[in-house]
């Protein structure tokens, strides 16, 4: 629209704005690459500021009112500045502090912007239509119902969407760029009061010094988001995981649609720790004689079928190949050839895994969290930290007596400390897995792989095979490098033993003593670790889908 | 001697989640140790401001480590005149992880803070400096200074800290706007600062002190820019360790007698010092002292040299002795570092007035404010026919550089200065 005026930041004077008269909308960009914006600044900003500059640029956006409140923010408005172009281009100063001489300052900032805009757009400000919109902004009251607290870094309506799809709460936009409302106006000069009301606005978001994580009574869970490169809301996850009392979910994203099989999986599992989710029908539950599960993972598809006495009757583990759905057939008939059964005398079958969803028929789909969970509690009944490395990530998950989810963490989007990590130093080494699993046992002299970052690792590889290490070493180097990737996340959420270690890569011997070193805890390994998940999901599908 | 510490630096990262009190013994011993080492056997090659320098920081670290008690937990950006005019050691957050990571430690403690949940991506200076808080390697100061100037890290760790050890803690907020109503406002919150000191440690402020230490600093600024004049035509044998060590002595350390003494020293051996030779380049923003690469191409070396890092410059302001409040705040909201655009244009004056070949803009791993402009530094800077280098690393964390990258990019840069002045 002509004379748009864009902005991001909830302490944006849109109310001012309003009473010029000129329109505004935010920016909520989900762009697919970030083809222009790596261009002119660098790859290593945060995603929402990269996919702000990725919309103005590709829609030759003219108009665009920042606010001073990151370092990200601040560099937008550089570049954009040294590029030119810009109809209308204001960095409105932000203070950290919110005492009376931070409202004055505030105050002439406003008057400033005012000027501004008198002299871009030609307009004048209507004082009564301000005040008018001043109200409405004040007026929006908390949610007092059961809901899903969305915190942290701005979302956007794609990551709300999600949440939205994924979990039958309503959710309440607690992010930077959401839940604005301000000071309701007590008479007085608009500007200074106005100034006032903006600062002291009732949810500030983390950049101000006198910000302090909020309880909300009603929430039935939190969702705390942060974006890569994005420093803030690690801190305020710290918190909320000291202090929170309801289910407590940490997920990043970098504000494209991309990784959302990740998302998805970390958003169900959440789910499941909320009551009151999906089960196979009352019906079914009284019949079961053979229950299936399969597991549908990004390397390998694994399928596991029960019997009604707990027995694996048959298993099978298969390369999910070119489609998830076809694998998953695949590994079922195997298992079903083993066990010497037909699909028909399968009373339930559960899916798990990232093509959970798409693998056709089942009676019920349920995350990897929450079937290794159930799978490790199975297979050692001591387990109470789950530790599970996949072709594509790496878990963290703990267990109460049960074997129910308490807690769980996953890595974030980097391939640093996964099987895909390990599968690709194996290649540079020109080696297979299984002969890395056991030469990472016999190193002679330490080797530190530093980089965390899979590339430079490989380029630290390269160089060391340049310089004649030996083979074991380095491998050694490269296991080590992956404890240090996941002993933090054990940490992150307080591990405590037993250990348990699951997935394809817990059959490397020398990653799973690597672990134990860095642990200092002993870790168990069962001969079916690699089926862990469909066999969780098996057990969920013969106890009628009870998670 | 590299092999020594790094046995020592893995040998902390073995013990220190482990035994904390027991590893911070080992690692002021450690420093103590190195003092000794530098003190008995200096590094010859080096001129005699430097020798100093790197006596002088060694001797600072150690004893604010020995007396957290009295220690102010601070940014390095944050003027201390006030603080050292009431006795007060100012506990620099980016030297202490700049050393941890010199004595090869700072791995453990950046996965500490990861194991926090603090992001991978945070400014290694701070996440190193906050897991080892989390660790219980950093001792307890008495409180925490610090100002918002430069970056979001600061309003973060420095925050988090003063809860973590629940300590007092005085934030000073610095505009964006460079003006004198901007300078009043900075002023009044160090005439508030000033309350806060007396309150936390029950002692008045002797203003009398508190105007020697100005006029100190006043006297190292201006020594400080009188090298400037000798930077652009003479050449003083450096290592790149030495350019960090002056980014401490020409910000915490303005108004102590170490830092007088090392502008003088410097002030002399640039007098003295042989013409310019090689390529000459200007560094933007920390330098990774720890790499190898960076250590092998640029330490003493004939064929190129660092003349300037702009982080040392960026707040050498005018001093009034006589106005000590609005003369700290001066020095912050006039920081050529506050404003991209202000940061660009210093940038540019420096390598005129220092007759660069080239500039090496260093993007440090975490570090939004110089990632964010290093596109259009390098635009302006080309434009006035300076080469300019983007180069990716960590000045603090091994972990997120490549050597390998480091040294092609930075050996491709010299060998493309070196053509053009051949050619020019």
């Amino acid at each position: 629209m002509a004379d748009t005026v864009y902005y991001v930041c909830k302490y944006t004077p849109l109310e001012l704005l309003e009473g010029f008269d000129i329109p505004f909308e935010r920016l909520d960009p989900a762009p697919v690459s970030f083809e222009c914006a790596d261009s002119c600044a660098h790859p290593n900003l945060c995603g929402y500021g990269k996919a702000v500059l990725e919309e103005v640029l590709e829609k030759g956006i003219d108009s665009l009112l920042l606010v001073d409140c990151c370092d990200v923010c601040r560099r937008i408005y550089d570049v954009l500045l040294d590029r030119g172009n810009m109809k209308f281009l204001f960095l409105f100063s932000l203070p950290h502090k919110n005492g009376n001489a931070e409202v004055s300052l505030i105050e002439k900032e406003l008057r400033r912007l005012s000027e501004a805009l008198k002299d871009v757009f030609g307009r004048h400000l209507k004082e009564e239509k301000a005040f008018a919109s001043w109200h409405k902004s004040a007026q929006a009251a908390d949610l007092k119902e059961p809901h899903i607290l969305l915190t942290g870094a701005h979302g956007g309506k794609v990551l709300l969407d999600t949440i939205r799809e994924r979990i039958v709460l309503p959710v309440v936009d607690h992010t930077c760029t959401g839940n604005r409302r301000l000071l309701a106006p007590a008479g007085g000069d608009f500007y200074n009061g106005y100034a006032h009301a903006l600062l002291k606005q009732e949810h500030p978001c983390m950049r101000m010094q006198f910000r302090r994580e909020e309880s909300d009574p009603d929430a039935a869970g939190i969702i705390c988001h942060t974006v890569k490169f994005c420093d803030y809301y690690g801190f305020a996850y710290r918190h909320r995981r000291e202090n929170s009392e309801v289910p407590l979910l940490k997920i990043e994203t970098d504000s494209t649609p991309q990784s959302s099989g990740q998302l998805h999986t970390r958003l169900d599992a959440f789910h499941e720790t909320i009551p009151a989710q999906n089960s196979i029908s009352d019906g079914k539950k009284k019949t079961i004689r053979y229950a299936a599960g399969v597991d549908s993972g990004s390397a390998s598809t694994d399928a596991v079928i029960l019997d009604r006495e707990y027995h694996i009757a048959g298993s099978a583990v298969i390369p999910t190949g070119q489609g998830a759905a076809s694998g998953a057939k695949k590994a079922l008939d195997l298992a079903l050839a083993q066990a010497g059964i037909s699909l028909s005398d399968l009373d339930a079958i559960v899916t798990t895994g990232y093509g959970r969803e798409t693998v056709g028929v089942s009676d019920a789909s349920v995350t990897e969290i929450t079937c290794h969970a159930r799978g490790a509690h199975f297979l050692y009944p001591k387990a109470r930290t789950v530790i599970d490395i996949g072709g594509q990530d790496s878990k963290v998950i703990r267990i109460d007596e049960t074997g129910a989810v308490i807690n769980f963490v996953m890595n974030d989007k980097c391939a640093a400390g996964t099987g895909r990590f390990l599968d690709m130093m194996a290649r540079t080494m020109e080696l297979d897995l299984s002969s890395m699993s056991e030469m990472g046992l016999h190193w002679q002299n330490k080797v530190v792989i530093s980089s965390m970052c899979t590339v430079f690792a490989e380029s630290e590889v390269v160089s060391l095979i340049a310089r004649n290490t030996p083979a074991e070493d380095i491998i050694h180097g490269l296991n080590m490098a992956v404890a240090g990737k996941t002993v933090p996340l054990v940490h992150r959420l307080g591990g405590e033993p037993s250990y348990i270690m699951t997935g394809g890569v817990a059959h490397n011997k020398g990653v799973v003593k690597a672990l134990e070193e860095k642990l200092g805890e002993q870790i168990f390994v069962s001969d079916k670790a690699q089926l862990c998940g469909a066999l969780g999901a098996a057990l969920i599908a013969l106890e009628g889908g009870r998670k | 001697m590299a092999d020594i510490i790094r046995n020592f630096g893995q040998y902390i990262c073995k013990n220190a989640l482990q035994h904390p009190a027991y590893t911070r013994k080992l690692l002021l011993a450690g420093y103590r140790a190195f003092g000794l080492r530098l003190a008995l056997a200096p590094d010859r090659r080096l001129p005699a401001s430097r020798q100093f320098s790197a006596r002088h920081i060694n001797r600072t670290v150690t004893r604010m480590l020995s007396h957290p008690e009295k220690a102010a937990l601070v940014s390095v950006f944050m003027p201390c005149e006030l603080l050292e005019a009431m006795d007060i050691v100012p506990m620099c957050a980016e030297m202490y992880s700049a050393f941890l990571c010199g004595a090869w430690a700072e791995s453990v403690f950046a996965e500490s803070a990861e194991a926090e949940g603090i992001a991978e991506t945070f400014c290694s200076y701070h996440k190193v400096l906050l897991g080892s808080a989390y660790a219980k390697i950093l001792p307890a100061p008495a409180m925490v200074v610090n100002t918002s100037l430069l970056c979001d890290a600061n309003n973060l760790t420095f925050r988090e800290l003063a809860e973590f050890y629940q300590i007092p803690q005085y934030y000073v907020d610095v505009p964006k706007d460079q003006n004198e109503e901007s300078v009043r406002y900075v002023a009044d919150q160090f005439r508030e600062l000033t309350a806060f000191l007396e309150d936390c440690t029950g002692k008045k402020l002797d203003p009398g002190r508190l105007r020697e230490n100005m006029v100190r600093s006043r006297d190292t600024v201006n020594s400080l820019l009188s090298c400037m004049e000798y930077r652009s035509s003479r050449c003083l044998p450096g290592d790149v360790t030495s350019e960090l060590y002056e980014i401490y002595l020409s910000h915490n350390a303005l108004g102590t007698k170490g830092a007088a003494k090392y502008a003088d020293l410097l002030l002399h051996d640039f007098r003295n010092a042989q013409p310019a030779k090689g390529i000459r380049l200007l560094w933007l923003h920390t330098i990774p002292q720890w790499q190898k690469p960076v250590r092998e191409l640029l330490n003493f070396s004939d064929r190129c040299q660092i003349v300037g890092c702009d982080l040392s410059f960026e707040g050498l302001v005018d001093i009034d002795p006589d106005q000590p409040y609005e003369s700290m705040a001066r020095r912050l909201v006039f920081s050529r570092w506050n404003g991209g655009q202000e940061r660009v244009d210093a940038a540019l004056e420096t390598a005129r007035a220092l007759h660069v070949d080239g500039v090496i803009c260093f993007c440090h791993w975490g570090c939004k404010q110089t990632m964010g402009l290093s596109g259009v530094l390098k635009n302006q800077l080309e434009k006035q026919g300076f080469p300019t280098l983007i180069l990716n690393g960590d000045g603090c964390d091994r972990r997120n550089a490549s050597d390998g990258q480091t040294s092609t990019r930075l050996a491709a840069f010299l060998e493309m200065i070196e053509k053009g002045k051949h050619h020019g």
